[in-house]
C-alpha cells in the first residue's frame, strides 16, 4: 500500500470517528416529569358520631416551586401539571380497644383569602365508605376520587401556572360512625391525606 | 510520521473524541427518578443493553498472537450501538396510587422526548416521561494490547475523565483481558485461531455513601479466527457475555432513594471485521451481533504490530 493510500486510510477514519460522534444526540429541549405530593394532617376528637373537621392545603404553589428548582426550571418551563392520585391513612390510631367504621365524604374548596369567599367548590372528592380505621393504619389507603374535587384540585393546579397561589380547605364530614362514639368513648386519631401531582416540565439539554 | 510523533496524535484524538461525546449526563439524574419500579427494566433497557454491546465491542482485531516476541500497541476504538425503532418504546404499567392500573406504550430513555400520558378515574392522568432521542450510545476508549508470552497477550483499556457536571463528578472505566494462540498448537491451520477472557467496569458519579452513583461489570470470553492476506486481514468472532448495572442514588428527599439494579439481557455475540495492516499502523472495523448489535472502528500504532 503506498502512501497517499495509507493517508487516505487514516483521514477516512478520523473523520468517520468524528461524524459518528456527533450524531447520537439531539440538542433540542426536552421534558421531564416531577412528580409531587402535598400531605395534610388532621387531628380527629369527637364525641357525637359525626366529624366535620378541616385543614388547609395551602403549598401546592411551594411544592411546585421546590421540585423546579430542584430540575433548574422556572414555573414558565411548565407545560402541563394535574393530579394524579389521592390517598389516606391514619397516622395516630384510636387507643380505643375496639376498630371504628367510617362511612362519609371529604370535600375540597378553594378560598385563596382566608377572609374571603369561596371561588371554587366546595365539591366532593374522595368518597369514603365503611372505610375501617384499622385497615387504614400503615401503608396508605388509596382513595376513591370523586371527579368534582378533582376538578376543583386541577384548577387549582393550573391557575399556578398563571401565577395564582391557590390555598385548599379540605373537609372531612362523616355521616356514620360504628360504633357510635361517645363521652365515655370518643374517638380520637390523627390521619393524613395525600394529594400526588405531576408536572410536565421543559427542560433544555444542551448544556451551552 | 516517526512512531513518537504518531502516539502524540493518537492520544491527541482520543481526547477529542472523547470531548466530542455528547454530554448525555446533563439531564441523566432527571431519568433516573423517573421511574425506579418495575418500568426500569423496560425504560433502561435498551441503554443497558448497548452500553453493553459496546464494551464488548473492539477488543481484538486480529487472531494472530506471535509465540514469541514483544509487541505492543495503542488502540483508540470508537464503539457505536445504534437504537432501531423498536428500542425506543416499551410497554408502561403506570405506577404509584393512580387508578385503575394501566398500561401505554410509552418511550424508552432512548425513545422520543415527548412524555405520553393515559387518563385515569374521576379526572386523574398519569404522565410517563419521554427520552432522551438517542440515535446510538457511542463512546471512545483507548487500549493497550501487548505481548507475546508462550502466544498469550494482555489487554488492557483504561479511561477516566471529569464529565463537567459536578453532580455526576467522573467517569472511569477500566478492564483487563488476556488471548492466547490456539493455532498454535495445531500444525499447518489455515486460519488463526485465539481464545481469550475481558473483564471491565465502569463507575459514574459518586453517591451519598462514598460509592458510585451508577457501577457496571462487564465480562465476555470467545473464541476469534483471522485470515491474514497481506495487508487485509478479515476476523470474526463468537462470545459469551455479561453486562451488569447497578444505580446507587439519593435523592433531596430521604424517600428519594433509588436502588436499581439491570443486567443486559443479550448474552452471545457475533463478530466479523476486517482490519488493515500496514507496518505500525492498523485500522480495524466490526460489526457484531447479539440483542443489540453494535460497531467498531479502530485505529492501532504499536510496535511489531504487524509479525
Amino acid at each position: 500500500m503506498n502512501k497517499a493510500m495509507l493517508n487516505l486510510l487514516v483521514l477516512s477514519a478520523i473523520t468517520a470517528l468524528a461524524l459518528m460522534s456527533g450524531c447520537i444526540y439531539d440538542p433540542s429541549s426536552g421534558t421531564v416529569i416531577v412528580t409531587e405530593k402535598v400531605v395534610v394532617q388532621f387531628e380527629e376528637y369527637r364525641e357525637i358520631p359525626t366529624i366535620g373537621s378541616a385543614v388547609v392545603a395551602e403549598d401546592f404553589k411551594e411544592r411546585i416551586m421546590d421540585a423546579l428548582d430542584r430540575e433548574n426550571a422556572t414555573i414558565e418551563d411548565v407545560v402541563s401539571i394535574s393530579m394524579v392520585s389521592g390517598a389516606y391513612k391514619v397516622t395516630k390510631p384510636s387507643k380505643a380497644g375496639h376498630d371504628w367504621v367510617i362511612t362519609g365524604t371529604v370535600t375540597m374548596k378553594r378560598q385563596d383569602d382566608p377572609m374571603g369567599p369561596v371561588t371554587d367548590g366546595p365539591a366532593n372528592f374522595i368518597d369514603m365508605f365503611n372505610q375501617s380505621l384499622d385497615m387504614a393504619k400503615g401503608k396508605p389507603v388509596v382513595a376513591s376520587l370523586n371527579s368534582a374535587g378533582v376538578d376543583v384540585v386541577n384548577r387549582a393546579l393550573a391557575d399556578i401556572l398563571l401565577g395564582g397561589d391557590p390555598r385548599l380547605i379540605i373537609t372531612m364530614e362523616s355521616s356514620s360512625i360504628t360504633p357510635p362514639p361517645s363521652p365515655s368513648d370518643p374517638l380520637v386519631f390523627n390521619w393524613l391525606a395525600e394529594v400526588t401531582f405531576q408536572a410536565v416540565v421543559r427542560v433544555d439539554q444542551d448544556p451551552d | 510520521m516517526g512512531f513518537r510523533t504518531c502516539l502524540k496524535c493518537w492520544v491527541g484524538l482520543s481526547g477529542l473524541v472523547i470531548f466530542l461525546a455528547p454530554p448525555v449526563s446533563a439531564q441523566i439524574q432527571n431519568r433516573l427518578s423517573a421511574y425506579t419500579g418495575r418500568n426500569a427494566p423496560g425504560y433502561f433497557g435498551p441503554m443497558v443493553n448497548a452500553i453493553g454491546a459496546d464494551l464488548h465491542s473492539g477488543l481484538y482485531h486480529s487472531a494472530r498472537i506471535p509465540k514469541e516476541g514483544f509487541h505492543v500497541s495503542l488502540d483508540m476504538v470508537f464503539m457505536s450501538a445504534r437504537f432501531s425503532s423498536a428500542k425506543r418504546l416499551f410497554v408502561a404499567v403506570t405506577e404509584g396510587d393512580f387508578r385503575p392500573e394501566q398500561s401505554a406504550v410509552a418511550p424508552t430513555v432512548v425513545g422520543s422526548k415527548e412524555p405520553v400520558y393515559v387518563d385515569g378515574v374521576s379526572g386523574t392522568r398519569f404522565w410517563f416521561p419521554g427520552g432522551f432521542n438517542l440515535a446510538s450510545f457511542d463512546f471512545a476508549a483507548p487500549q493497550l494490547r501487548m505481548g507475546s508470552i508462550y502466544g498469550t497477550e494482555a489487554l488492557a483499556r483504561f479511561i477516566s475523565f471529569y464529565t463537567g457536571d459536578e453532580n455526576l463528578g467522573d467517569f472511569g472505566l477500566y478492564g483487563v483481558g488476556l488471548r492466547h494462540s490456539i493455532s498454535q498448537y495445531v500444525n499447518d491451520l489455515p486460519i488463526d485461531v485465539a481464545a481469550g477472557a475481558f473483564w471491565q467496569r465502569f463507575s459514574l458519579g459518586d453517591n451519598e455513601r462514598g460509592g458510585d452513583l451508577v457501577s457496571a461489570d462487564a465480562w465476555t470470553v470467545g473464541f476469534q479466527a483471522s485470515k491474514r492476506f497481506s495487508w487485509l486481514e478479515p476476523y470474526a468472532g463468537v462470545a459469551y457475555s455479561d453486562f451488569d448495572l447497578d444505580l446507587s442514588y439519593q435523592g433531596t428527599a430521604p424517600e428519594d432513594r433509588i436502588e436499581l439494579s439491570l443486567d443486559s439481557g443479550d448474552h452471545f455475540r457475533m463478530t466479523f471485521g476486517f482490519s488493515v495492516n500496514v507496518s505500525f499502523l492498523a485500522v480495524h472495523g466490526e460489526y457484531s451481533s447479539g440483542g443489540q448489535d453494535a460497531f467498531a472502528l479502530g485505529l492501532a500504532v504499536g510496535y511489531h504490530l504487524v509479525r
